[in-house]
């Protein structure tokens, strides 16, 4: 190498390291910003190196991590199709190892685990009923693992929660009312007022914590009236309130406080019912009520929840009308009903 | 001005390093010549002597590893010094995606030309070296000749006052170089400072003022071309329709004068490129193909 | 007619001559043709049913549109960095083999005008391409984007929900579309483009294989793409339990001093695919970053140019 080749290696060096001591400090300063932010993805592990296949080791180092993650989404599906639930699950680990602040990635990849292969470790007749009722719990588990993982990467994410609470809410599988609520609950901390809702939803169904219930359900009506707008947080609401062990300061709510008019507390009430028997929310004095009502507006049998034969759902709100469309019957309204405020 | 030189080159050196970490190479070797404004000056030598090197010193594609050169009293290291130069290289190429006048546009922006003046120049350069009606191919398509045309054409673009010429007749076939000679006689003959390396000695003697021969690196001789090639102790009379007796005449005048040698006799020849020019010129089928054809 | 004497040491006017030669040569080598099967991947991405996306009642519309442009901006990245050190690599070389460069620095062409002509020309070129494929991507995106949007509210229509519930649920979805934060995570790829071309100037300068170029400049790349975990070992040694051995230490400062962060680039760009907040200082850092590179990359290339000798 020539005198002059040598000097220009070391200029070249030295000014580029010289650059290079300046840009660092900078460099790294905006990189923790950014992993702040979660605009950066955390560095892939030594394991996740090694389970990487060629074209993903490649389009990675090139710089494409989240069009890798993209491609391979795509083709964890096939694994799904083969009922391949191991393979599936590597590859949903890989896939969020390479797009950790992709919620959707998480989301699918428990739903695959705690739903699909669940179900398919329950169904399978292949396996013995002990065999199948382990593999259900241990994919049930893994699911929440991987929802439970992605909150490291998401820790506010209120979808995610919320998927949690869904799953140890469903019947259909082993439902953990105590753990669904916890999930709700950080839901509700992170989300907006469709996760506050279910988290009320959740306490009323979770016998000994009615009061909890009712606390939170009327925290949310301070902080937004609107709430009264779903039927479901009205009849919790209105059932929460007629419990006769609540406190002397309990917030206790009239039926005209809550329901526009008669009708449609009747309506709302009738459809209430079949969840208090079915997915065992909070009646309190449900039942007295219907039947008052029933009274009162001269309900038909058909629209009887204590008849055999009643129908399964009142869906009109002008139900009143339709029994009786021969006369037009002004609605049975509450003495300072809040519908007119 | 007429005090500076167009080029001097002072005590060149130019040491390369040989490959594989070999020993350094010498190529040129303390090289000094000057060349006055207005010369058509030819460097000459064999493959390998050193001119193309001393040419790329002078215009600062190569740095001296001692000496320096000027151009016209500017250190030929410095930019500046190029404003003037017009450079020809050996078996030239261009950039092929550009047409004959986009190349020639090109250079003539590279010069600091705009404008009016930028595009009469182009034209006017395409004519000179012949190429208008191909003005618009890509230089991808030109031969060999063209190219060199084209060469001359950037070469000549900004009006230099001096023009570097290195093998300018290279490749190019006899009418072509005629062309070559005659332009490079029009430029001197406007004033203009040739500098050429050829080893196609006879037209370096029909053009050049003086010349500088190179061998191994080194100038070995340089001066007028009259005084370099002329042969003092020797005199050529040519004769026309002499008889045979006149001859014998002259030969025996030789024969009795002292220290006076006759050194040959004999029909003087014509050199292959007039017969070649002679022959190709205006002749529309040629003798040989006309007598195989019958 | 003839020139100024005094020739200036730098001349916009002569880097835009050099660089507009180096276009029409790169056009005219029909570099952009490689448009035409992005342009179809691209619009072909509009019919592409995404396996997850069972319709509206899903709920994740966002995803079509968050695969479509990572998919889209991940191809820019990919062609314009792989044609910047392509491009680059091969302008110098060719020009000394061809002799070009002869005709060309005979005249009175400073080497720093002819080194940035050429840079420039390329970095033109990939903005030129970086242009077409952007309109391409909001073309394709902004049809998307409308056509899932109104999917959703007919289908929130359906399920009853208010007007503010429906317009909430089509907003959602309309971050997702073609909006100014896409267009950081373009110019994040074009900024990275630019200096992988400075780059390969650089290499090109003092190397004497094309084909070297061109693999130094993918090495590059790679190494920039992780170049940040060797920085973290520097600065956030404690983060990673275990001491850093002094080998470990020498190698993560050199790689950290010698080449460039791609992370922060490409960081920003898939910020911007999943529609998430960009701030304005960080696009002005990033920029900041990029002209300093792009510098100091073409300083050094000229030192070494400079002294080179044809």
């Amino acid at each position: 190498m020539s005198l002059k080749t040598l000097r220009n290696l070391i200029v070249v060096a030295c000014g580029i390291a010289g650059t290079g001591y300046l840009r660092m400090p900078v460099e790294q300063k905006l990189t923790e910003e950014l992993r702040e932010r979660k605009a950066i993805p955390p560095p892939i592990s030594q394991e996740a190196w090694g389970q990487m296949g060629q074209t993903s080791l490649a389009g990675v180092l090139g710089g494409l991590r989240t069009v890798m993650a993209s491609t391979m989404s795509l083709a964890a599906q096939k694994h799904f199709e083969e009922k391949e639930w191991y393979d599936l699950k590597k590859q949903y680990e890989m896939i969020t190892t390479l797009d950790p602040y992709n919620k959707f990635y998480w989301d699918h990849g428990g739903w695959h685990l705690a739903y699909n292969a669940a179900a398919w470790a329950r169904t399978n007749e292949d396996l013995s009923p002990i065999r199948r009722q382990f593999l259900e719990r241990e994919f049930l588990e893994a699911g929440d693992a991987f929802y439970h993982k992605g909150l490291t990467m998401l820790p506010e994410d209120p979808s995610l929660w919320s998927e949690i609470g869904r799953l140890w809410s469903n019947p259909l599988k082993r439902p953990d009312l105590a753990r669904a609520a916890a999930a709700y609950k950080m839901a509700a901390q992170y989300g907006n007022s469709f996760y506050k809702r279910s988290y009320l939803y959740i306490l009323a169904r979770i016998p000994g914590r009615e009061i909890e219930a009712l606390d939170i359900a009327a925290q949310m009506l301070i902080e937004n009236r609107r709430h009264l707008s779903t039927p479901t947080f009205r009849c919790i609401l209105f059932c929460l309130s007629t419990n006769p062990d609540l406190p002397e300061n309990a917030l206790k709510v009239k039926l005209g406080e809550v329901f526009v008019d008669k009708e449609q507390a009747y309506k709302d009430l009738y459809n209430y019912r079949p969840r208090v028997q079915d997915d065992g929310y909070y009646g309190g004095d449900l039942d007295k009520v219907l039947k008052s009502l029933i009274e009162e507006l001269h309900v038909p049998d058909n629209l009887n929840p204590f008849k055999p034969g009643s129908k399964p759902r009142i869906y009109d709100n002008n139900w009143r009308r339709a029994v009786d469309s021969s006369k037009i019957l002004p609605p049975k309204t509450f003495p300072n009903s809040p519908g007119q405020e | 001005m007429s005090d500076v030189a167009a080029v001097e080159v002072h005590q060149l050196v130019k040491d390369f390093k040989g490959p594989f970490r070999g020993k350094e190479v010498r190529a040129v070797d303390e090289v000094s010549l000057r060349i006055a404004p207005g010369e058509v000056y030819g460097l000459i030598g064999p493959n390998g002597s050193g001119k193309s090197t001393t040419m790329k010193a002078v215009l600062g594609l190569v740095r001296p590893t001692s000496g320096r050169c000027s151009i016209f009293g500017r250190d030929s290291l410095k930019v500046d010094s190029r404003n003037d130069v017009g450079f020809l290289p050996e078996n030239p190429y261009f950039y092929k995606h550009l047409t004959a006048a986009e190349t020639v546009r090109f250079y003539g922006k590279l010069c600091g030309m705009r404008g009016r003046d930028l595009r009469n120049r182009v034209e006017e350069m395409l004519e000179l070296v012949g190429l208008q009606d191909a003005r618009d191919r890509r230089l991808r398509g030109f031969s060999k000749g063209m190219l060199q045309r084209i060469g001359l054409a950037q070469a000549l673009v900004q009006d230099p006052q001096l023009v570097i010429l290195d093998e300018p007749t290279a490749g190019v076939d006899p009418a072509g170089s005629r062309q070559i000679r005659d332009l490079i006689l029009e430029l001197k003959s406007r004033g203009i400072t040739v500098f050429l390396c050829s080893h196609l000695l006879e037209q370096v003697q029909e053009i050049c003022d003086r010349v500088g021969i190179m061998h191994e690196g080194a100038l070995v001789n340089e001066g007028r071309l009259d005084d370099l090639i002329s042969m003092h102790d020797r005199t050529e009379i040519v004769l026309e329709n002499a008889s045979e007796e006149l001859l014998d005449q002259i030969r025996t005048l030789v024969d009795v004068t002292h220290d006076v040698n006759l050194i040959s006799e004999g029909n003087p020849r014509t050199t292959l490129e007039s017969l070649f020019l002679k022959e190709t010129s205006n002749k529309r089928v040629p003798k040989v193909r006309q007598r195989l054809s019958k | 007619m003839s020139s100024p004497s005094k020739t200036s040491f730098f001349s916009p006017r002569r880097v835009l001559i050099i660089a507009s030669s180096t276009v029409t040569q790169l056009v005219r080598m029909k570099v952009f043709y490689f448009l035409a099967p992005i342009a179809l991947l691209f619009v072909g991405l509009q019919f592409f049913d995404n396996i997850f996306y069972e319709g509206p009642e899903t709920m994740v519309p966002e995803q079509q549109l968050r695969m479509h442009k990572n998919i889209c901006l991940g191809t820019m990245m990919f062609f314009t960095s792989l044609f910047a050190i392509i491009f680059t690599a091969l302008l110098i070389p060719s020009d000394i083999e061809d002799r070009t460069l002869y005709t060309i620095l005979s005249k009175p062409v400073p080497r720093l005008d002819y080194l940035v002509g050429k840079l420039l020309g390329v970095i033109s070129v990939l903005f030129i391409a970086m242009l077409v494929m952007d309109l391409l991507l909001v073309v394709t995106l902004h049809y998307r984007t409308a056509a899932i949007s109104a999917n959703l509210g007919h289908y929130l229509t359906e399920m009853g929900l208010p007007k503010t519930e429906i317009a909430r649920g089509q907003a959602e979805v309309a971050k997702h579309g073609p909006t100014i934060l896409l267009q950081y995570g373009v110019l994040a790829h074009f900024s990275k483009a630019c200096v992988l071309a400075a780059v390969a100037l650089l290499i090109s300068t003092f190397s004497t294989s094309t084909l070297f170029t061109i693999a130094s400049g993918f090495m590059i790349w790679i190494i920039g793409s992780f170049q940040s975990i060797a920085r973290d070992g520097i600065f956030n040694a404690a983060d990673f339990g275990e001491a850093p051995g002094l080998a470990d230490r020498i190698l993560g400062t050199l790689i950290s001093l010698v080449f460039p962060d791609f992370q922060l680039f490409e960081a920003i760009a898939d910020a911007s695919a999943r529609a998430q907040e960009i701030l304005v200082d960080d696009m002005m850092k990033l920029g900041g970053l990029t002209l300093l590179y792009v510098g100091i990359y073409t300083v050094l290339s000229w030192f070494v140019f400079s002294d080179k000798e044809f």
